[in-house]
């Protein structure tokens, strides 16, 4: 009996086939999410509002997951763990953002008016406390594990890189890269793409609305900062549960690139990190500088775009929401989408001068990250009081006045902030590198292609330095910023 | 008959600055005392301390005779002082994601009410204050009026045997502000309050005050 395939079965088949693999990549972002909110909101809660020793610092260090490009947490867990497949992805997709959940909760616990925990404490205690403070800062930290899940079901090197490890790990992202590469046809990669840009604003959409929400509603009234809470016999052990999540999430990272970079199995040796430091810098001064000339561009680039657009976002609220969601789309489309956008976009007779350039990378980078800059500032502006600006154009500045000498110094410390984090985050650009041939040459997109011919002393000298210009913009950020929070959207 | 409360020789610090130099004060059960004093006299400060909000430096504190705070030890939680507080600014201090009823709720359930009485209970309380038709409404949709008279719910749900006034009358106008303090007498006689209100308005000391203490740069006059 001879059996005949119609394009129908095909199809069908494809279908089925697209369902399994999104499936199991939201799973992989819920496992994602998962994790960053079991380890986000205590440790988020804790820094800043508990007296548990060591807090200082351990705030700014909370941080270095999140700065740190997702590519070197992975090859920290593979050589740490013999962990491969969906649970190597997750642990470090939920490590890599769980930060983020701290972030957003420690800002969330810190606007709580210390008039309602103090009468919270009154009628019932510690618990009476904890039960008004999570419900208080829960929709936060689970809209902050929607970016986490976000962040994930989008990842593409990650998965990439642990499956040429292990066992293949098809998630949804491949299926559109192997949609697009399969004659370079970017109507298929679009409508493969779909279901995935859908799962991302289910996640996204509900997120913006809660953040923006407890954003506006944190600075009502004369506002009271809250005491921190005495923990009493759990100070001590708390705070050094707090000391070793940052080391197995922060400092064993860097601290098995620093091992591998001094020889690691061969026989560690600090002489041999002080050599392969300078060879890496040596061969990879060209990567380095065009990763911090095409991040310090982009990042120059999306200044004042998102001083404008996210000032007008703040304070037009009929604009606010819809203004957001179509900001932060760039952000959260599947970065293999984003550049296979700009390559349609860009790579044409017309575009050519600008698409062979080094300013592609920037065009491609500013475009992916600006969203940063204006949520930056528009959380910000909604922050400020808009009584500054009123009384300013009563006085008789016009609209560029005011913004020039009103806005401009009420808002630079956001400003910058969010300047530092769009840089970071250019410099850690991946997944839509890897499909633009002018961002081919970052100093991450070659830590890429060295980690899938093998690892030795130069590729983890080479991740060192990218870590090195990651975490000290960020981390400075994260000392100066402190409470205030400037540049987190 | 031992006071209800009684403050001696307190000191205050915050940062090193000294808020409440050598504070002493003696307020009988059922009063009404009414401390006055400029801003920044330290009437919050003095307030927040007997409730064990605020840590102190040297004095102690005795609420009924027992001793709850001394120096720097606080030997009471605060929501084991028998106190209840009316914060300064209106609804302020008002859980903003609680209805009037879930607000209630909470502190009963903190007093371990059984979940079964907690909703009538709580009721009962609103309609105390006169909030019962409004107990579905959460902070931000009430008035400055209800949303002090919530706060007095909350605090009087609580069953405090002290109740620390601070500023209440402050964000209210002329009816709201008579409507309070005869709420406030009439809860006094009928549950045996002791009231302890602080203000800056000489104007409330001759409202209902059974004694006076004037308060000025964190120290009693006189």
């Amino acid at each position: 009996m001879a059996w005949r395939t119609s394009g129908a079965d095909v199809a069908a088949l494809d279908v089925a086939r697209g369902a399994g693999l999104l499936l199991r990549t939201a799973q992989l972002g819920l496992g994602a999410a998962a994790i960053a909110l079991a380890l986000g909101v205590p440790s988020g809660w804790l820094v800043a509002r508990s007296d548990a020793p060591f807090t200082s610092i351990v705030r700014p260090l909370l941080l270095v997951p999140l700065l740190l490009p997702p590519l070197v947490l992975a090859m920290a867990c593979v050589g740490y763990t013999h962990w491969r497949g969906g649970l190597a992805t997750a642990v470090i997709m939920g490590v890599g953002t769980y930060p983020l959940v701290a972030l957003y909760t420690a800002r969330a616990a810190e606007r709580i008016d210390g008039r309602r925990v103090d009468a919270a404490r009154l009628v019932g205690g510690l618990w009476a406390v904890l039960r008004v403070e999570w419900a208080l800062v829960r929709s936060v930290a689970f809209a902050a594990a929607a970016f986490a899940f976000v962040f994930t079901v989008n990842d593409f090197a990650v998965v990439d890189y642990v499956s040429s490890l292990g066992p293949k790990y098809p998630v949804y992202a491949d299926d559109i890269f192997a949609s697009w590469r399969s004659g370079n046809d970017t109507s298929k990669a679009v409508a493969a793409a779909w279901p995935l840009v859908l799962l991302t604003l289910c996640a996204v959409v509900p997120a913006i609305v809660v953040l923006r929400k407890s954003a506006l509603y944190a600075f009502e009234g004369d506002f009271r900062a809250p005491s921190r809470v005495q923990l009493g016999p759990w100070r001590w052990p708390l705070g050094l549960a707090l000391v070793l999540l940052v080391a197995a999430t922060a400092v064993a990272p860097l601290a098995r690139l620093v091992w591998e970079a001094g020889g690691g199995r061969v026989g560690f040796q600090w002489a041999v990190v002080g050599a392969s430091l300078g060879k890496a810098l040596d061969n990879g001064r060209a990567n380095l500088q065009a990763s911090l000339l095409y991040g310090l561009g982009a990042a120059l680039l999306c200044l004042p775009v998102g001083l404008v657009l996210g000032h007008a976002m703040a304070r037009t609220r009929s604009f606010l929401l819809v203004g957001t969601v179509l900001c932060v789309l760039p952000l959260c489309v599947p970065p293999i989408l984003y550049g296979i956008g700009n390559l349609a976009l860009w790579n044409r007779a017309s575009t050519a001068a600008l698409y062979d350039s080094g300013w592609m990378a920037v065009v491609l980078e500013a475009g992916r990250y600006v969203p940063l800059a204006i949520l930056g500032v528009a959380a910000a502006t909604a922050a400020t009081d808009r009584r500054i600006e009123e009384s300013a154009r009563l006085a008789g500045a016009g609209p560029a006045k005011t913004m020039g000498r009103i806005v401009l110094p009420a808002l630079a410390g956001p400003l910058v902030g969010a300047g530092t984090v769009v840089f970071v985050f250019c410099v850690r650009e991946l997944d839509a590198a890897i499909l633009v041939p002018a961002a081919n040459g970052t100093a991450l997109f070659r830590l890429y292609n060295a980690v899938h011919f093998g690892r030795d002393e130069m590729v983890a000298a080479l991740a060192l330095w990218i870590c090195f210009f990651v975490l000290v913009p960020g981390i400075l950020w994260s000392t100066f910023a402190k409470r205030r929070m400037g540049g987190l959207p | 008959m031992k006071p209800a409360v009684l403050v001696h020789q307190l000191r205050v610090e915050v940062a090193g600055q000294p808020l409440l130099r050598q504070v002493s004060l003696t307020v009988e059960p059922g009063a009404w005392c009414v401390v006055v004093g400029p801003s920044g006299a330290g009437k919050t400060t003095l307030l927040r301390a007997i409730a064990g909000l605020q840590p102190l430096v040297a004095g102690y504190i005795e609420l009924e005779g027992v001793r709850v705070s001394e120096g720097r030890v606080s030997l009471v939680p605060p929501e084991r002082r028998g106190v209840g507080l009316l914060f300064q600014g209106g609804g302020a201090g008002l859980w903003p994601h609680m209805t009037a009823q879930a607000t209630v709720e909470f502190v009963l359930s903190c007093r371990h009410v059984r979940r079964a009485e907690r909703a009538s209970q709580a009721l009962r309380w609103l309609e105390l204050v006169e909030l019962g038709p409004l107990a579905a409404r959460r902070p931000g949709e009430l008035s400055g009026g209800e949303a002090q008279r919530l706060a007095l719910a909350r605090a009087l749900a609580a069953e405090p045997r002290t109740l620390l006034l601070d500023e209440p009358l402050g964000p209210l106008d002329a009816p709201l502000r008579a409507e309070l303090v005869q709420r406030l007498a009439d809860l006094r006689r009928q549950r045996q309050l002791t009231l302890l209100h602080v203000t800056h308005d000489p104007g409330e000391v001759g409202l209902h005050g059974t004694s006076v203490v004037r308060l000025d740069h964190g120290t009693v006059d006189g």
